[in-house]
C-alpha cells in the first residue's frame, strides 16, 4: 500500500484512522480526568486520530473548495461518523478562509492550514472583552482578550478556534495554546473556553464587512 | 558556491520589549556549532556580543549581510528565562527587528532556529511561553517581505557517530534528535542555497544509517528542494497589508 504524503485522503489513511480509533494507544490522564461525565478516553483515541491527519495534512484539501472540503468530510465518516463530526467546522472555515481577500492574517491562518492544523468555530461568545477597547490593528497591534466561548466539541482537539466578534466587525484566530482553561459546558458535549488576557495580535484578526456567515462566501449549507 | 555574509541574532525573548536596544542578545544551543561549519565553508559569521544591542550598530552589521540567522532563546549566561507572555514577546521581537528587515533589508534570507513543539501546538505538554514566542515570530516573519527558512530542531543530542543523517520533514508532529553539527549542517545548507530553502518550514531530526557517512550539505539542501513551500512564501516581495 503506498501513503500519499500530497494531503490526499487515501486508503491507506482509512485504514490507519480505523487502526488508531478500534486500538488506541495507551490513555494518558490529562485534564480530561478531572471532569465527571467526560469521556476522556474517546477523546484521547480522536486525538490520536487527529494527530494522524495532521501529520497527513489531510484537512489541507478542505481549503481546495467546499466540494473538496464535503468529500473529505464524506470520506472521514465512512471510517467513523464521530470523527467526521470533529471536523465539520473546519470544512466549512478552510475553503471559506480560502476564499477571502488576501491578507497577513489570512495568509497566516490559511497557511497553518496548508501545513496541518485543524480549525473549529466558536458555536457561542458568550463575553469577550477587549482590555483596549477594541481589537489590535495596525497602529496598536498587540491586544489582550478576557473572554468566555462555547465549542461544540473538546477544544484540545484543534489548533485554532475562530469567532466573531461583532463589536470590532473582525474574524478572531484564537490559537488553543491561548486558552486559559477549558471546562465541559452541558450534556450535549459541548465546551467552555475561558481566555484571560491571552495576547492576539492585529494578525491574529481579520476584519471583515458582516458577520462571515452572513456572507455570499461562507458555505451554503454551513450551520448559520 | 559563493561566500555569504552571515549576521547571527540570539534575541532573549523574555526581554523582549524590555530593553533600549533592539534586542538582548543570548546564547543558543548550536552557535558554535554553526559559527564554526560558516568559518570552515569560508563565511564571513558576526553575532554582537551577548547583551544589549543597539540599532545602530546593528544597521551597520547588517548592511553587508546576505543571510540573518535568528536564533530566538532563552538562555543567558546566568541560566534560563522564560518571558512571562511568550506571544507578545514574539511579537515584539517581530516588530523591532523583522519589521525594519521587511521594509529596509528585504532581499536578506532569514534563517529562523525554531523548534519542534511550534508544531505540536497545544498537543504537546513540554511547551512553554519561549514555544509561543517562537510560533508568533514564525508567523510574523512569513507575515514580511524577506525570503525566510524556518528550521524546527527536534531534541537537542550530543554529538553523533557519522552514520546519523541530517534530515528535514514537514511533518507538523515531527520528533526525534539533533545534535548541535546538525542544526548547523541545516542552517548552512540554507545559507549556501537559499534558492532550494527558502519559503520552507522544515523539523530538523538525525537519523542512523549505517556506512553513509557524513550528510553531505547538498543532500541537505535537495531534501529542501522537495518540501512543498509555506503557502505565505507566494506573498513574498508583495505588499501585504
Amino acid at each position: 500500500m503506498t501513503v500519499s504524503v500530497s494531503g490526499e485522503f487515501d486508503d491507506a489513511a482509512a485504514y490507519a484512522l480505523r487502526d488508531i480509533l478500534s486500538d488506541p494507544a495507551t490513555h494518558v490522564p490529562t485534564i480530561l480526568a478531572d471532569h465527571p461525565g467526560v469521556n476522556g478516553r474517546r477523546i484521547s483515541a480522536l486525538r490520536e486520530a487527529h494527530d494522524y491527519i495532521i501529520g497527513r495534512k489531510l484537512g489541507a484539501s478542505a481549503t481546495r473548495s467546499p466540494g473538496d472540503a464535503a468529500r473529505l468530510i464524506g470520506r472521514l465518516a465512512g471510517v467513523d461518523q464521530a470523527l467526521a463530526s470533529t471536523l465539520y467546522w473546519h470544512s466549512v472555515l478552510a475553503p471559506f478562509l480560502a476564499s477571502i481577500p488576501s491578507s497577513r492574517a489570512r495568509n497566516a491562518v490559511l497557511g497553518n492550514v496548508k501545513r496541518g492544523h485543524l480549525l473549529t468555530w466558536a458555536s457561542a461568545v458568550p463575553s469577550w472583552t477587549w482590555r483596549s477597547g477594541s481589537a489590535p490593528d495596525a497602529t496598536r497591534p498587540v491586544g489582550k482578550a478576557d473572554a468566555l466561548i462555547e465549542a461544540d466539541t473538546y477544544p484540545g482537539l484543534y489548533d485554532a478556534i475562530l469567532l466573531w466578534e461583532s463589536r470590532s466587525a473582525v474574524l478572531v484566530i484564537v490559537p488553543t495554546y491561548r486558552a486559559a482553561d477549558w471546562i465541559p459546558a452541558d450534556a450535549a458535549g459541548r465546551w467552555s473556553v475561558r481566555l484571560d488576557g491571552a495576547s492576539l495580535h492585529a494578525d491574529d484578526v481579520i476584519p471583515l464587512s458582516a458577520d462571515p456567515r452572513a456572507l455570499a462566501l461562507w458555505p451554503g449549507d454551513a450551520q448559520k | 558556491m559563493q561566500m555569504a555574509n552571515i549576521v547571527e541574532l540570539a534575541p532573549v525573548l523574555a526581554y523582549a520589549g524590555t530593553d533600549d536596544g533592539v534586542i538582548v542578545q543570548g546564547i543558543w544551543n548550536s552557535r558554535d556549532a554553526t559559527a564554526g561549519l560558516a568559518h570552515a565553508r569560508g563565511h564571513s559569521y558576526w553575532r554582537p556580543v551577548d547583551g544589549s544591542v543597539a540599532r545602530d550598530e546593528l544597521d551597520a552589521a547588517l548592511s553587508v549581510a546576505d543571510t540573518v540567522v535568528l536564533a530566538p532563546t532563552a538562555k543567558v549566561v546566568t541560566g534560563m528565562r522564560q518571558p512571562l507572555d511568550g506571544s507578545e514577546a514574539g511579537r515584539i521581537v517581530g516588530h523591532r527587528l523583522l519589521d525594519v528587515l521587511s521594509t529596509k533589508r528585504p532581499r536578506i534570507h532569514v534563517v529562523l532556529i525554531s523548534h519542534f513543539l511550534v508544531g505540536h501546538g497545544v498537543a504537546h505538554h513540554n511547551a512553554k511561553p519561549q514555544t509561543w514566542g517562537l510560533c508568533a515570530l514564525e508567523a510574523h516573519l512569513r507575515g514580511g517581505r524577506n525570503p525566510w527558512t524556518i528550521l524546527r530542531p527536534t531534541w537537542l543530542s550530543t554529538v553523533h557517530d557519522p552514520s546519523y543523517q541530517t534530515r528535514l520533514t514537514s511533518d507538523q508532529h515531527a520528533d526525534g534528535l539533533v545534535s548541535t553539527t546538525g542544526v548547523a549542517a541545516a542552517v548552512m545548507a540554507a545559507v549556501e542555497d537559499p534558492r532550494a530553502a527558502s519559503g520552507r518550514t522544515a523539523a530538523v531530526y538525525n537519523l542512523s544509517i549505517p556506512g553513509s557517512g557524513e550528510t553531505a550539505l547538498s543532500d541537505i539542501s535537495d531534501q529542501f528542494a522537495s518540501l512543498e513551500r509555506d503557502f505565505e512564501a507566494s506573498y513574498v516581495l508583495q505588499t501585504v497589508t
